[in-house]
């Protein structure tokens, strides 16, 4: 085993001082300007920022300018070379912006002054806006596919209470419509709930989300076959307290949420589970469309246990493929490491991106026909870059 | 992988007495009481008007030696007295996606501070100069003797020739 161990560390090391990614494509740039004072945020709950069909992929993203935030989008078809010129989408301040490729049709979504919107984008540009009813005061937002639809969840509230809901959106004659909204998970209970994330698995809805009413951030979901029949909640992610100094015990922040192969329902978070040690990437799988979750798997390798990990991404072709990719500094600086489902455990980590540019903020997505696809922030010489790049395994 | 973990009726009733009792007794996600903490952005702001140095300190919900260090040290009046007078006190919770706008104009959230700090766990606190750069950091529990030693390394400009480590071997 240390042999093998040896040889990784080599192959890894090799990688790193090349500076190359493993496929050894070179990633383009998705944003048009650099500028020291323009930076760009690619971050949403469940790091929906990509989607992919076999004929184009599209990027949405946050450009902030003095505190205030526009988010851009842009799609490149397959073939073509470089994306097409970024498009703003917002008008006022906003982020959270999500992107997904459902029933041959590309939604986006974000908030904008505390509200939701959602557009359909058409040949790559972007459609009419719905503004879906109740929703104020949105914090945070993130986007799956359902039977012909769109499915939304979000967090609105404040540090005292926080309730995730979740919608349902698709096109009838031309427009979207949405339905209502619904709570999640009854807030006399769960008073804290954040960092949504939605699908849909074997017919049923399934949203996960965190909160922290019991003293620490546990990861949940919720599952039913309509969004008006939901189930019972269930507790996903392992709760590690060794004594009262530990306090209320080990932490799962940031999950990210998708199907996979042979229809299994895969989610990925963060969990610290000691105070000696950060965040390691854990994953739990459901086999019934999220009404019950087997145990907590570890991602990231031994290699990775010796810093945290931070800003997982999940992405799967539904057929062959389940990625997970993810920042670390095992090697000092940024890199992004990437781990393969392989039958029931995962691939070692393998280097994804690294070098001098200090890759950070990952989000991947699997088109149909199995083209991996990645954007992520790097430095580049006047300032931080959006940059994207397809590759295969 | 065999599938676990539904709550019961039953287990969701003591779930939601254990929520009752955690409202009656709160995990501390907080900083000492008694202390002027700021958010990151807001204390970055002062310290830089002001030309003092940033205590920082990340902690986060469910963090028992936060609440240790918060309940032992940060009790103690000289350290109450040093700190307050000494720093401007920022804190951060490690896993909050609440956003803030740094000087520079860019919007994070505290989560993506500590990782930019590479905060390894917590609690940690740093040391930051007025302009954000990190003069030293600390991880885990200290108690009031180290917390006052600490500032006297900082108060007294040593950092600028000695390592902490060498300063403790010294002092």
């Amino acid at each position: 085993m240390r042999g093998q161990y040896f040889f990784q560390m080599v192959l890894s090391s090799i990688l790193l001082l090349t500076g190359v990614c493993v496929a050894g494509n070179v990633p383009i740039t998705v944003t048009h300007t650099v500028d020291k004072s323009v930076f760009i945020q690619l971050a949403s709950p469940g790091r929906k920022n990509i989607a992919a069909s076999n004929k184009q992929v599209g990027v949405v993203w946050e450009e902030i300018r003095n505190g205030k935030a526009t988010v851009f989008a842009a799609f490149k078809r397959a073939g073509e070379p470089g994306f097409n010129k970024p498009t703003p989408l917002s008008k006022g301040d906003a982020y959270s912006p999500v992107i997904a490729y459902c029933g041959d049709l590309f939604y986006l979504s974000w908030i904008e002054e505390g509200s939701i919107k959602v557009m359909l984008a058409d040949n790559g540009q972007p459609g009419d806006i719905l503004p879906p009813a109740e929703s104020t005061n949105v914090n945070e937002l993130s986007i799956g596919c359902g039977a012909n639809s769109a499915l939304i969840a979000y967090s609105t509230g404040n540090s005292n209470k926080s309730v995730v809901y979740a919608t349902q959106v698709k096109p009838n004659k031309g427009r979207l419509e949405a339905e209502n909204s619904v709570p999640v998970a009854p807030v006399e209970s769960f008073r804290f709930q954040t960092n949504p994330g939605i699908v849909l698995n074997k017919g049923r809805i399934v949203v996960t989300w965190h909160d922290r009413s019991s003293g620490t951030n546990l990861l949940y979901a919720t599952s039913g076959k309509t969004l008006q029949s939901l189930s019972d909640t269930v507790q996903i992610n392992e709760l590690i307290k060794k004594s009262h100094e530990w306090g209320s015990g080990s932490s799962a922040v940031s999950n990210v949420l998708s199907n996979g192969p042979k229809d299994r329902l895969v989610v990925v978070w963060l969990d610290k589970r000691a105070s000696r040690s950060g965040y390691k990437v854990y994953s739990a799988f459901s086999h019934n469309g999220g009404l019950t979750w087997g145990d907590n798997y570890k991602v990231s390798d031994e290699w990775g246990d010796i810093v945290p990990a931070w800003t997982p991404a999940i992405a799967s072709d539904g057929n062959k493929q389940l990625s997970v990719l993810w920042m670390d500094k095992r090697e000092d600086d940024n890199a992004l490491w990437i781990s393969h489902l392989a039958g029931l455990s995962w691939s070692q980590d393998k280097a994804f991106q690294s070098g001098d540019t200090e890759p950070h903020s990952p989000a991947i997505a699997y088109s149909p026909d199995g083209r991996f696809h990645a954007a992520w922030i790097q430095k580049g010489a006047n300032g931080t870059q959006l940059v994207y790049l397809e590759t295969e395994f | 992988m065999d599938c676990s973990g539904r709550l019961s009726k039953a287990g969701l009733s003591l779930l939601v007495l254990v929520q009752m009792l955690v409202v009656a007794f709160p995990a501390i996600a907080e900083p000492p009481a008694g202390y002027s903490f700021l958010r990151y952005d807001e204390g970055l702001r002062r310290a830089t008007d002001e030309n003092r140095p940033v205590f920082l300190y990340f902690g986060r919900y469910g963090c028992g030696f936060c609440d240790k260090t918060n309940k032992e040290s940060f009790s103690d009046a000289a350290v109450k007295k040093a700190y307050s007078e000494n720093y401007v006190l920022v804190y951060a919770n490690s896993e909050s996606m609440d956003r803030m706008v740094l000087p520079s104009g860019e919007r994070i959230t505290e989560m993506q501070l500590g990782e930019r700090m590479n905060t390894l766990g917590t609690p940690v606190f740093f040391f930051l100069e007025p302009d954000g750069k990190e003069i030293l950091k600390v991880y885990g529990f200290q108690d009031a003797k180290q917390l006052l030693e600490m500032d006297r390394y900082i108060q007294g400009g040593n950092y600028a020739n000695v390592s902490f480590k060498d300063f403790k071997r010294t002092h």
